[in-house]
């Protein structure tokens, strides 16, 4: 009875204090965080920038569930403060990667974004909403050996972003700490300027720091059924296996395919013993549909994304149409063509009988006779 | 009487035109000039200066469409079938009523021109015509009928066209004209029998043509999901409302042609009375078909139905609806049956009264149909404006004009076929086709 | 006497006779043809296709309209109006006020149902009005001769014609008119609804799915890809077999075989 007071001052005493520190901590003062990575520099391995995430090339990633962007941080500790940033991103347009710029947030936000054909350096904040090329504010193009490569639907990308560049306008983060990213892509190609469909993640948190790696890289493998039929369910397999290829058990991957407009959720199924899960999905017409598996990751393991197409053929009931004889023209046709038969017969009739020749012969006969 | 003397008293009105006639056209050229203003104001204004409007989006241009469509029945009536069943009281009459049906199917052909919002784009008919749709059955089914129709009006008129063209005193252009038709017409024996074969063809042939035209007519209607026209009643309906329409408008051309022109020796009371009672058979089977088609639908009282019929009989149609049966439909079916109302007159107010009723259920087939909502919005409001009157009247106007001029163009009343009809047929030995004047 | 009359009878006949044999082997001749012309087409390498209807894409377009969470607010409307210009007294997409028969009020948004079987497209005489692969019902502005029979034959009343010049804006007049972006919108003209196809192949929903989405609306309308079973309304993607499966989707006045592409979450009580 008497330990009651001592706890309830002791959980005051903590509250206060979380609620007394400033910065990115400070709970719902800026914005939710999601996912609260720890990335520890140096790197044992310096990632090499080859299209190809390696295991052990980087040391924390997060997988967003919104934007379905697979991004991937390592660092190595040397006065730029260089980060390695691996996108895995399904869209062929502008993918974003953006970083808190400075050390104390205000809402400031150095971009990098990726398509297929470009790498730019860019610039957001809150009241210039949309991304704007650092060289067009005066600053320099400071992104890092960015290489890209593309497998089949999905394009990986890697750069190097330094953390304290020598530009104003990009990251200026000398501690370590938390710090704000955020992932978007856009849908349409080359509309810049002009209103398109931007689609943002959550803003997410991760720490900087020194130490070795914590977590083991995994790889999701996504197994799809060879042709299936419109209207039909698909069954889509999915294995988890970490970089020592045990797999992964009783854990949830959620699966979803790319619509027009979104993504469409098909389910997070867990894992069984042998680390494979499946889930179900209908198509409705026949199509080539881009299916993702995601493993969001957790303690001591790194996220991991695969894509792969899924083939619908048509449905077994729609037949090609082969070009049908035109009957009902025909009749038409027909029964019109008869009636103006029948008028020009009997046009024919009296024509002839007006022009007859034999007529006036007979007449002459006549009256010669 | 020679063969080709002409009767003096069908002639006359082709040689003697009195100052009355001169007003009268004078007058009716009036309105037919303000219906081409008014057209020419739309033509500029769009249609937005009829009363329609997206929930109204047709109105009386279509219902004029359907209803000189319908009288255009008469020639078809009376020439073709009376013809094909050798009655030969028709004679005096064929040519009146050939005529209203060249007459109002053009007439007719024009409202549809009149109501597109793009009539600059009229080719387009031609150039991407779809056999799918109703418009483009009517499209051909009105050339067909007016094709056969014309020719049917041509033929009967080349013997006439021979006698008259023995008189130089008609003038050029009507000499022209008969020349045109009757140049190498002799009266023998063969030319009367390929004539007379021709005639007897069209006369088969132009009935089904004529059923056909305004059956294809309700079938733009009956084609489409509306409530009140997706019927299979509508078929049969517009036929039979056609040649009721089409021997009431016949009827009352008899009687104005017998008083202006001295006619009583040829248009009797006994075509009256034939044609009165031809016309109040009609009239039953219309209110057979309009009792069918309305009980129908107030039995099943599907929503719509119900709705329509309650803007038909107690809405904002009634009063047209309630006048139309009680005046178009009963009261005529009185006159024309009591012997005592069953005089010239009785039978021409009648007939009067029975072709403005048919006007109204033209309307009123258009109309209340897409006033009645199909979805939760509010009834449509109709008001025809000027312009739309102004063009309505001038179509009157242009058809009593042209009936009017035809008639000093050619004799109204078929002058070798009433002739024919007095004397026994003879051979008739070929006559020099000039006769010095 | 006789003889000459029964030889000029013989000839008539035989040439009677004559022009019959011509005018039906030329009837037969015209019919085989109209019977065959698209093989005969065909042959001559002149395909009957209507190059408007190749839409360049494989999706199904279709729209889902949650009544539970329509509010009649009419942004819907508004944000249409704005994206096309739509002319003075027209609505594209109407919202209704419904009246339930007990009483309950609920609101129907009602776009072009771009019919499968589509009324409006069989009386159209010119071909002005057509269906594109993609499910889209479009108006070719510069073949509609203004006759409003699809006017009349749409049992949705989800037509609108251009009864007089409309007023234009010059923003409206500086755009090239194509059949997915129809303006300038012409005097004597039929407008509707078509499901935004030129925002969809940008990868943006329809104005009236991104109006019912932004502040004021609820995301009551969603918008995909049927092929995908999945639509839209900007923030949530549905299952679309499964959504209709569990509330019980419906299609307005579907009893008329119209097969709309406009699908219906009934409201809640």
């Amino acid at each position: 009875m008497k330990r009651i007071p001592a706890i309830l001052a002791l959980t005051a005493a903590l509250l206060l204090a979380i609620l007394a520190v400033p910065g990115p901590l400070a709970p719902a003062r800026v914005a939710e965080a999601h996912h609260s990575g720890e990335l520890l520099c140096p790197n044992e391995i310096e990632p090499i920038h080859d299209g190809i995430l390696h295991p052990g090339e980087y040391h924390e990633n997060s997988f967003d569930p919104r934007t379905k962007v697979l991004v991937s941080f390592g660092c190595v500790d040397d006065a730029a403060r260089m980060m390695h940033v691996a996108l895995v991103t399904p869209w062929a347009h502008w993918t974003e990667l953006r970083v808190q710029a400075a050390e104390a947030w205000n809402g400031d936000m150095n971009v990098v974004r990726t398509s297929k054909d470009a790498v730019e350096d860019g610039f957001v904040n809150s009241t210039s909403t949309r991304f704007v090329d650092d060289l067009d504010l005066g600053g320099s193009y400071d992104v890092y050996n960015p290489v890209s490569k593309q497998v089949g639907d999905v394009y990986v990308y890697e750069f190097g972003l330094p953390l304290l560049s020598q530009d104003d306008l990009d990251c200026q983060l000398t501690g370590n700490g938390s710090f704000y990213f955020q992932l978007a892509y856009v849908t349409v190609a080359g509309m810049d300027g002009q209103e398109s469909a931007l689609v943002e993640s959550d803003p997410q948190v991760i720490r900087f720091g020194h130490g070795p790696r914590e977590g083991l890289a995994t790889s999701v493998e996504l197994s799809l059924p060879p042709g299936g039929e419109a209207g039909e369910a698909s069954e889509i397999i999915v294995g988890v296996r970490d970089e020592t290829d045990a797999p992964l058990a009783a854990r949830p991957v959620s699966v979803f395919a790319r619509t027009a407009f979104g993504f469409l959720d098909l389910g997070t199924a867990y894992t069984n013993e042998q680390g494979v899960a499946s889930v179900e999905y209908a198509p409705l017409g026949e199509g080539e549909f881009l299916i993702g598996a995601a493993f969001a990751g957790g303690p001591d393991l790194l996220a991991s994304v695969s894509w792969l197409r899924l083939v619908v053929g048509p449905d077994g009931a729609s037949v090609a149409l082969t070009p049908e004889p035109r009957f009902i023209e025909t009749v038409i046709a027909l029964v019109l063509g008869g009636v103006w038969v029948t008028f020009g017969y009997s046009f024919y009739i009296v024509r002839t009988a007006l022009r007859d020749p034999k007529d006036r012969r007979h007449r002459d006969r006549k009256s010669e006779g | 009487m020679d063969e080709m003397e002409a009767d003096p008293v069908l002639v006359a009105p082709l040689r003697r035109t009195t100052w009355r006639f001169y007003v009268m056209c004078a007058g009716l050229l009036a309105v037919v000039a303000l219906g081409v203003y008014a057209y020419v104001t739309q033509l500029s204004g769009g249609l937005a200066v009829t009363g329609l409007n997206d929930t109204i989006s047709w109105g009386i241009y279509i219902s004029n469409f359907v209803f000189f469509i319908g009288i255009s029945h008469a020639g078809t009536l009376i020439s073709a079938i009376l013809r094909v069943t050798n009655a030969d009281w028709r004679r005096p009459i064929t040519r009146m009523a050939e005529s209203i049906t060249v007459i109002a199917i053009a007439i007719a052909a024009v409202f549809p021109l009149i109501d597109l919002g793009r009539p600059d784009r009229l080719l387009n008919v031609f150039a991407y015509g779809r056999l799918q749709s109703a418009i483009l059955w009517d499209f051909l089914s009105i050339a067909t009928y007016l094709t056969g129709s014309i020719l049917y009006l041509s033929l009967p008129m080349i013997p006439d066209a021979a006698i008259l063209r023995a008189k130089h005193s008609l003038g050029r252009f009507r000499n022209f004209l008969y020349n045109l038709l009757a140049k190498r017409w002799t009266g023998s024996r063969r030319q009367k029998m390929g004539l007379e074969k021709a005639i007897g063809i069209m006369a088969i042939v132009i009935i089904p043509v004529a059923v056909s035209v305004h059956t294809v007519v309700s079938w733009i209607f009956g084609m489409t999901l509306r409530v009140g026209w997706h019927t299979a009643i509508y078929g049969p309906y517009f036929v039979v409302g056609a040649i009721f329409s089409g021997i009431a408008t016949l009827l009352i051309a008899m009687a104005v042609f017998r008083r202006v022109y001295h006619l009583e020796k040829y248009i009797t009371v006994k075509h009256f009375r034939n044609l009165g009672l031809l016309l109040l058979a009609l009239d039953i089977v219309i209110i057979y078909f309009t009792l069918s088609e309305y009980l129908t639908a107030a039995y099943g009282a599907e929503e719509q139905d119900v709705a329509w019929l309650n803007a038909l009989w107690t809405g904002p149609f009634s009063l047209l609806f309630w006048s139309m049966v009680v005046g178009g439909f009963v009261v005529p079916a009185f006159l024309l049956s009591w012997r005592r109302t069953r005089t010239i007159g009785g039978i021409v107010a009648a007939a009067i009264l029975i072709d403005v009723a048919m006007w109204v259920e033209r309307f009123l087939i258009v109309v209340p149909s897409m006033a009645t909502p199909q979805v939760p919005f509010d009834w449509g409001v109709y008001q025809p404006t000027w312009v739309e009157w102004s063009i309505t009247a001038a179509s009157f106007a242009a058809f009593a004009l042209l009936y009017a001029v035809f008639s000093k163009v050619f004799p109204i009343v078929s002058m070798w076929e009433v002739r024919e009809e007095s004397q026994a047929p003879a051979p008739a030995p070929s006559v020099e086709g000039e006769v010095p004047a | 006497m006789a003889d000459s009359e029964q030889d000029e009878l013989a000839d008539i006949d035989a040439g009677r006779r004559r022009f019959l044999k011509v005018a039906t082997a030329g009837l037969a001749a015209g019919a085989l043809g109209v019977l065959f012309s698209d093989k005969i087409l065909e042959v001559f390498g002149a395909t009957p296709l209507d190059t408007r209807a190749v839409s360049g894409t494989d999706a199904q377009w279709v729209m889902l309209i949650d009544l539970a969470k329509c509010d009649g607010c009419g942004q819907c409307t508004a944000g249409c109006r704005d994206a096309h210009f739509v002319p003075q007294g027209q609505e594209w997409i109407t919202v209704f006020k419904v009246q339930d028969e007990l009483g309950a009020q609920y609101f129907l948004p009602r776009p072009c149902m771009q019919c499968e079987n589509a009324p409006c497209l069989k009386v159209c005489p010119v071909g002005a009005t057509f269906r594109r692969d993609d499910g889209v019902v479009f108006i070719d502005h510069n073949r509609c001769i203004g006759c409003r029979y699809c006017m009349a034959a749409c049992p949705y009343s989800a037509r609108s014609f251009n009864w007089g010049e409309p007023a234009h804006t010059p923003a409206e007049m500086a755009h090239a008119y194509s059949i997915e972006e129809p303006w300038p919108h012409r005097k004597g003209t039929v407008e509707k609804c078509m499901f935004c196809a030129h925002r969809a192949k940008e990868g943006k929903l329809p104005a009236c799915v991104a109006a019912c989405t932004k502040e004021m609306g609820n995301g009551a309308i969603y918008f995909g890809d049927l092929r995908e079973d999945a639509v839209s309304n900007g923030v949530e993607t549905l299952p679309l077999a499964e959504t209709l499966a569990k509330r019980g989707g419906f299609r307005f006045k579907s009893e008329l075989g119209t097969k709309p592409r406009v699908w219906y979450l009934p409201p809640r009580r």
